[in-house]
């Protein structure tokens, strides 16, 4: 019986200092250089963010009709605070705030461009009716739909036939990350005030003002450009009797030059309409796929407790006892997180075949994997182990197409000398040799 | 502790020789966690950079709470278990790397034996794995272990003695007295 210290002894002699790294290399220098440009980064960031983190947080947001709304909206509300801070004494800092308490809804029409492509968007916003906190938002762009009431949300995605419901935006994450920071804000002030907003000229890089004539309105208003950093450029118009905007365009990452088109261009902005309810009401289209994030996060907790448990059981050799539970995480959640528990298991009950002598049977659920989970990523893989079972089971042919299919896939994926490309071209020779 | 405090402090200002001193510091400790929980050397590298990267993006808001030692030994642990995931999920066949060899009376020089101990090692369940590499190699208490991990002292001594437990069948007869 071995003695624990003994085995801890041979643990750290199994795993020396300084083994992996025997002396300051270029792998060091290279960490430290990429952590203090990423300290760097974050402290002239953070001073920013220390005047006003929400400004940063939207200005870096990289989810473009997500991020396009809040733009907008944040444009609508930064508009009445830019009257603060020019010149003209008609503004008074008491009375632009007094406007902007006034302001019960906000309706912005305009186009939205991906990759070129325009999409009329509409955008309708209040603050929430339901417990008054927070705000009820509906965006529509041509194939996608958010509504945020309260806390919950739902958002409609068209092309894919998919609708994800989210039980509490502020513990959401992904693409409801965004609406997280809307989400503290307008528990502050749905409409934020003054205050707050006056600091975005404070951290504007580069700011202009030109006073002009609205050729669409027919009145006296000003041209606001401001800009963030190289990636994020505001540019609009303000009328200057009402103190509010009545159009806007934003360049973004996706089109950083403000010569060229905008990432979205809001054309108009509607103040204080009537918005009943019923625009703030999700009504879920007839057959489409729905994926309940509360529901999801459980099942998402069960497929991967019986993941580990499968694993472990891999691990120990026990291969029959590993198969029947990936069975499980199979038939239980074949459709969870884009299949890709599911997917892993059948892989995993491949190879446990292989390793129970059944490459017969490890073919067959390596053939079912690529059939019904082919669009996940890491498929050059699931070729290489078909492969090996071809080889088990003596069919050259076949196996030589799998490995082939392997180099094929991965090719610009991995690395050359990486699993599984490296394993299959010496596999080819090999069978090449025979 | 008092000095890890200071580095804190310089490193949260902005300072750049102090990020650069919490790495000399402790770089032996994370390669070494690391290397335990990972046999791609070229993972382990990245795994090392990503985690002191992230560190790094902290700087402004970074509150010690424990040791930072442990703070960063817990950050390599974990990513470390995340890409060793991630490379089970697509690479399956390499789990059959680390199996036992078949014919243990073969381990003979210190080499082998230390080669049979991490294949050991890397056959236990990952939180155990865990929780000896970063009690024994990374040199940090059960309860701080504990603190950083959000879970409790006993769960995480129950498994370093799973752990061990599990080590001393795999390697019975192999690590002498």
């Amino acid at each position: 019986m071995n003695r624990i210290r003994t085995i801890k002894k041979q643990i750290r002699a199994a795993f020396p200092a300084g083994l992996e790294k025997p002396g300051w290399s270029q792998a060091d220098e290279r960490i430290v250089a990429d952590a203090s440009t990423a300290m760097k980064q974050t402290h002239a960031s953070s001073r920013r963010a220390s005047r006003i983190s929400i400004w940063r947080t939207i200005m870096k947001n990289r989810r473009t009709r997500l991020a396009t709304a809040a733009a907008i909206a944040a444009a609508v509300v930064l508009s009445s605070v830019v009257m603060d801070w020019l010149a003209p004494p008609a503004w008074a800092i008491g009375q632009t705030v007094k406007a902007l308490k006034g302001v019960r809804s906000i309706v912005i029409r305009g186009v939205g461009y991906d990759d070129g492509i325009a999409a009329a968007s509409t955008l309708w916003i209040r603050p929430s009716q339901d417990d008054g906190e927070g705000f009820d938002m509906r965006f529509e762009c041509e194939d996608q739909l958010v509504v945020v009431r309260g806390k919950k949300a739902w958002v409609h995605l068209a092309d894919k036939n998919l609708v994800m419901i989210f039980d509490d935006v502020t513990k959401s994450y992904g693409m409801m990350r965004d609406l997280q920071w809307w989400y503290d804000l307008a528990a502050l002030n749905p409409w934020i005030t003054g205050k707050v907003l006056a600091a975005a000229k404070h951290v504007a890089e580069d700011w202009e003002e030109i006073y002009g004539y609205d050729e669409r309105t027919g009145r006296d208003c000003v041209f606001v450009t401001c800009a963030y950093g190289a990636e994020s450029t505001f540019w609009f118009v303000c009328d200057l009797e009402t103190k509010l905007i009545v159009e806007a365009k934003y360049w973004n990452w996706s089109s950083p030059d403000p010569e060229g088109p905008p990432a979205c261009h809001a054309t108009s902005f509607v103040y204080n309409e009537d918005l009943h309810d019923g625009i703030f009401e999700f009504q879920m289209p007839a057959g489409v796929k729905v994926i309940d994030k509360a529901k999801t996060r459980k099942q998402e907790q069960e497929a991967r407790v019986l993941s580990d448990q499968a694993e472990r059981l891999f691990m120990e050799g026990k291969f029959a006892e590993s198969i029947d539970v990936y069975q499980q995480v199979y038939d239980g959640f074949p459709d969870l997180t884009n299949g890709v528990p599911a997917s892993t298991a059948l892989c995993m009950m491949g190879s446990g075949y292989r390793k129970l002598g059944e490459p017969q049977k490890a073919v067959e659920v390596l053939q079912k994997q690529l059939t019904e989970y082919g669009y996940l990523e890491g498929c050059e893989s699931t070729y290489y182990s078909l492969g090996c079972a071809y080889v088990d089971m003596g069919e050259k042919e076949k196996a030589l197409e799998a490995f082939e299919e392997c180099l094929a896939l991965g090719t610009g994926r991995r690395e050359p000398d990486e699993y599984p490309l490296k394993h299959a071209r010496e596999q080819i020779r090999q069978i090449k040799g025979q | 502790m008092l000095e890890d405090s200071l580095l804190v402090r310089r490193f949260n200002a902005g300072d750049p020789q102090a990020l650069r001193r919490i790495y000399e510091k402790y770089r032996s400790d994370l390669w070494r966690v690391a290397g335990a929980l990972l046999s791609d050397p070229a993972a382990v590298e990245d795994v090392v950079h990503d985690v002191f990267v992230v560190f790094a993006s902290r700087a402004g808001r970074f509150e010690l709470k424990g040791t930072l030692k442990g703070y960063l030994a817990i950050c390599v642990a974990n990513r470390a278990r995340n890409v060793s995931r991630q490379c089970r999920q697509v690479d399956p066949e390499r789990l059959h790397h680390v199996r036992p060899e078949p014919d243990a009376s073969r381990v003979a020089s210190d080499m082998e034996l230390n080669r049979t101990v991490r294949t050991a090692l890397g056959q236990l369940a990952p939180q155990q794995r865990q929780a000896i590499v970063l009690h024994v190699l990374g040199s940090l208490r059960f309860r701080e272990i504990a603190r950083q991990t959000g879970e409790s002292v006993n769960t995480v001594k129950s498994r370093y003695r799973c752990g061990i437990q599990r080590l001393r069948f795999l390697l019975n007869g192999q690590v002498e007295r």
